[in-house]
């Protein structure tokens, strides 16, 4: 009803003075009963009003499509991952407020360099002894940096996995346990399925989406995915290749990887799995098919939580892994990129390609 | 919306990732239903959604608790979303938006139009009409009609008295009506030229 003072039995009727925006609006969400009427008389501005009732069933009738399932855990990645300054003062202080990082930022006050001269002028002596140790220091580092480098590398495999911040790329041995007599089950031997020893102690821990699209802009990102049997991975994969970047898909994902660019990622040998019977010989070593893929993507958290969840949703196991030598990958080159300024300005930085190592049972 | 739960909302506002999982998951739907009809393209509404969520998260500390969480969130959305949108009109041309339609679809594959192509065309066309109307216009009808929201939670959220709510909701309804009968208009005086 209207809540305008007016006698709601009158308008339509006889009535005087224009109609108001928020009459007309009553009209056309049907909260006015009295211009039910008005919408009866088939009049211009009645059909008008009709029309833009048809447009608001059609928008009510949109509805919502659900949010990827990635999405907050790329916000939180990415609102979480950054230190707060205040926190860390307080943890100098040796009582921080609280035992959590509070998510506001404290921006620091403005610092320069010339008011800091200007006010302190028995500072600049310091300035300048310190650029003097600055310096010698430098040179020191650089000596001691490039006798390091000219020592001979060790020879032993444990040896080089150490001095390599990555895990160890050698070989891995696989050998069959033999299953010792307290541990067979009294009905009868049983098959104990034995894998590669674990690999040392010295992985770093799997960047975040956040951590990984810097990584992706430096070329030292590898995305790892595993799965089961090729046969019935292989046509998700191949579904996975048959669209371009555009404006429902924010990565694309083609067949290979230049040789130059797989030579440089110095990959582990894939694990193998060996199934050994109880105190015989090896009984059947599984080598998984490793092939390679090239994804190309904007350098951003949520292009690559994309990219994640549909490798996911084709069956994989994926893992982001951190490499120390870049390897620059070339980018497929689309029409869309030569009309790069006709897309939304998200779109606008360059695409970078990163390698895609899969590996499936045979 | 129920107000949050107040030791959920303090530990979240200290920066507790289980608890601001469990304050903001409940909204993510809408903060990404009301990116994906104020900018379209799916890949930009997942990118304005993150940012939208990320500011939320790092404004959450200024969170007095006058507005419910969900008008507050609301607010934080459009204000991003606003945002991106005068940025992205800075920066490039505006095309104007095609509404070429498919209706004579039906026709050119041979069979009658059924109720179900009209109400997809219908569909598509109101949804490429509100992508040429301006941003406040856009923001508004996303929030009546996409959301839902009563006059009251729309001036908390738009921060404007419920008397401007109506007033511009009437106007975007307009104009949202002036740019269907326009693309009729064209698409009647391609019929005749064809």
């Amino acid at each position: 009803m209207s809540t305008n003072g007016r006698n709601p039995e009158s308008e339509g009727a006889g009535r005087t003075g224009p109609i108001t925006e928020a009459e007309l609006l009553g009209a056309i969400e049907a909260e006015s009963p009295a211009f039910v009427e008005l919408n009866k008389q088939g009049t211009a501005s009645s059909r008008r009003i009709a029309a833009m009732r048809g447009d608001r069933a059609v928008l009510l009738a949109l509805g919502g499509e659900p949010a990827p399932a990635w999405l907050l855990d790329a916000a939180l990645d990415e609102a979480i991952g950054e230190f707060d300054g205040e926190t860390l003062r307080r943890l100098g202080e040796g009582t921080p407020s609280s035992d959590r990082l509070p998510v506001s930022r404290v921006t620091p006050e403005r610092f320069t360099l010339v008011n800091w001269l200007r006010t302190h002028p028995q500072r600049v002596a310091f300035s300048l002894a310190a650029a003097v140790v600055l310096l010698v220091g430098g040179v020191a580092g650089l000596s001691l940096r490039g006798w390091l480098r000219s020592t001979p590398a060790p020879s032993s495999p444990i040896a080089q996995a150490d001095n390599r911040a990555t895990p160890a790329a050698g070989s891995v041995e696989i050998k069959a346990r033999p299953i010792e007599a307290a541990s067979v089950d009294a009905t009868g031997p049983r098959v104990d399925a034995v894998t590669a020893p674990e690999e040392p102690a010295v992985a770093r821990a799997a960047p975040t989406l956040f951590e990984a699209a810097g990584l992706i802009e430096e070329g030292r990102l590898v995305v790892m995915a595993r799965g089961g049997s090729s046969p019935s991975i292989a046509p998700a994969i191949e579904a996975l290749t048959r669209h371009r970047i555009d404006r429902e898909h924010s990565w694309s994902l083609s067949a290979g990887v230049p040789e130059a660019a797989l030579a440089l990622l110095d990959l582990p040998k894939a694990e193998q799995t060996a199934l050994a019977s109880d105190g015989g010989p090896v009984a059947e070593v599984i080598v998984p098919e490793r092939s390679m893929w090239s994804a190309k993507l904007h350098p951003t958290p949520t292009a690559l939580a994309a990219l994640l969840e549909s490798l996911r949703d084709a069956g994989l196991d994926v893992e982001l892994r951190e490499v120390d030598v870049p390897v620059l990958i070339e980018p497929v080159v689309d029409p869309d990129d030569v009309l790069w300024w006709s897309r939304a300005p998200s779109s606008w930085k360059r695409a970078a390609a990163i390698p895609v190592v899969v590996e499936t049972l045979p | 919306m129920p107000r949050p739960d107040p030791d959920i909302l303090k530990r979240a506002q200290d920066g507790d990732r289980d608890a601001l999982d469990a304050l903001l998951r409940p909204e993510m739907d809408r903060v990404y239903a009301t990116c994906r009809r104020m900018v379209g393209s799916r890949q930009d509404a997942e990118e304005l959604a993150q940012d939208a969520l990320v500011k939320v998260i790092r404004g959450l500390p200024t969170y007095d608790g006058r507005a419910s969480l969900s008008t507050w969130m609301t607010r934080v959305t459009i204000n991003a979303c606003l945002s991106w949108m005068r940025s992205r009109a800075r920066k490039s041309d505006k095309r104007p938006i095609s509404l070429e339609q498919p209706d004579t679809l039906a026709g050119e594959l041979g069979t009658p139009p059924g109720v179900q192509v009209e109400e997809n065309t219908a569909r598509s066309r109101v949804e490429r009409a509100l992508e040429a109307l301006k941003p406040e216009h856009r923001a508004i009808l996303v929030l009546r009609d996409v959301r839902d929201l009563d006059y009251e939670a729309i001036g908390s959220a738009l921060d404007m008295p419920i008397g401007t709510v109506k007033s511009r909701l009437f106007r975007a309804r307009a104009a949202l009506r002036g740019v269907l009968e326009e693309d009729q208009r064209a698409t009647a005086d391609r019929a005749e030229d064809a």
